[in-house]
């Protein structure tokens, strides 16, 4: 009667395990999600930057912390379908929060643009140009919308990548309205 | 064919950006924390040194392009914010702690070996030594394995009918032939 070949056991569970691993270290990072990587900035102070609104008026986020308001940076454009979507609740949460200070981000857009869409669609807050996209890389922006909540120390308590609501801007607003300089 | 060389050409070039020149808007807003460490180097190197840090960042929005390499907006703003930041005096370590500590570890195409990307720089080694030692006991497990005989051969087990059978073939063919058959 045959035997058949000798399996060599060790071998085989030694080569299932390193391939085991590979796969689920494979697997792992094809599920992970770009905008799940980039929340680095989240515990950190502030990055200073001046820059100026579509109305010409030069802002310094330095001076708006220090006029004691949180901030919120909403980083957007008019190509961006999200944008889009989120842009009436970020105008409502501008004006049931008026201790808070808005402001939007154009990200690589035309101005232009920029204000023919917010004359048709409302803008409770200012927009600022940042057309050498300084901004965006000084907060780590890879795509828009993304928005970063600033409280009364000057701290990014959240980030947010991808568009938001009133359900998930309201608890962040009330975490900063309550913050302490 | 107009069209199609025109493609090959754009294809080709994706890697080849020129570069234009950093407005002085984008040196002035180009920030990062703590003061510049020295002098900005001479003019004529801020190109090639800035190039070589951006070489070495990964394109947020590209798939496996370096910031150098790619023609994407977010890449091309990324490479002038560096160029701009060289031009100020940052040197290349700042600038890369500078994109970590704000998009994270993973915006540099050579991760520090820590953590889980221990294992890019770990994993090639690890897998040699293994290899090597697995090598090295197959041999050894050769040599000391004796060649391949039959066990009535070594001596321990008696010869089975089967065997029986053809040693008494080949004895009683050698007989009928002494001459071997020459």
């Amino acid at each position: 009667m045959s035997s058949g070949p000798k399996v060599r056991w060790p071998l085989l569970i030694g080569g299932l395990v390193v391939i085991g691993g590979m796969m689920a270290l494979l697997g792992g990072s094809f599920g992970r999600q770009v905008k799940e990587l980039s929340t680095e900035m989240e515990g950190k102070p502030y990055r200073q930057f001046t820059s100026v609104d579509f109305d010409g008026n030069e802002v310094s986020l330095e001076q708006v912390l220090a006029s004691g308001k949180p901030v919120v940076l909403n980083f957007w454009s008019t190509w961006c379908g999200p944008c889009k979507f989120e842009h009436d609740h970020f105008q409502q949460a501008a004006r049931m929060y008026p201790e808070v200070a808005f402001y939007g981000v154009l990200y690589q857009d035309d101005v232009r643009k920029a204000k023919r869409y917010l004359a048709s669609k409302g803008a409770a807050y200012p927009t600022l140009t940042d057309d050498s996209g300084s901004i965006a890389i000084t907060y780590g922006v890879g795509g828009v919308p993304e928005t970063f909540f600033i409280d009364r120390s000057g701290t990014i308590i959240h980030k947010e990548n991808g568009p938001m609501h009133m359900g998930m801007l309201q608890p962040l607003l009330n975490q900063l309205k309550a913050s302490q300089p | 064919m107009t069209a199609f060389l025109l493609i090959l050409a754009t294809a080709l070039g994706a890697g080849t950006r020129e570069y234009v020149p950093v407005d002085a808007e984008t040196i002035a807003r180009a920030e990062i924390p703590g003061v510049p460490p020295g002098p900005p180097p001479p003019a004529d190197q801020v190109d090639a040194i800035a190039h070589e840090i951006s070489d070495k960042l990964r394109c947020p929005v590209c798939q496996g392009l370096s910031v150098a390499d790619s023609n994407a907006s977010t890449a091309v703003n990324m490479a002038n914010h560096v160029r701009a930041l060289v031009a100020k005096g940052y040197t290349e370590d700042d600038i890369r702690e500078f994109f970590i500590t704000t998009y994270g570890q993973w915006i540099v195409l050579d991760p520090e070996p820590e953590g889980l990307d221990l294992l890019i720089w770990l994993g090639p080694g690890l897998a040699a030594g293994l290899g090597l030692a697995w090598a090295v006991a197959t041999v050894a497990q050769w040599r000391r394995e004796p060649d391949d005989e039959l066990p009535s051969e070594r001596g321990d087990a008696p010869l089975d009918p089967y065997e029986q059978q053809l040693l008494a073939q080949l004895d009683a063919e050698i007989e009928s032939d002494p001459s071997g058959g020459t």
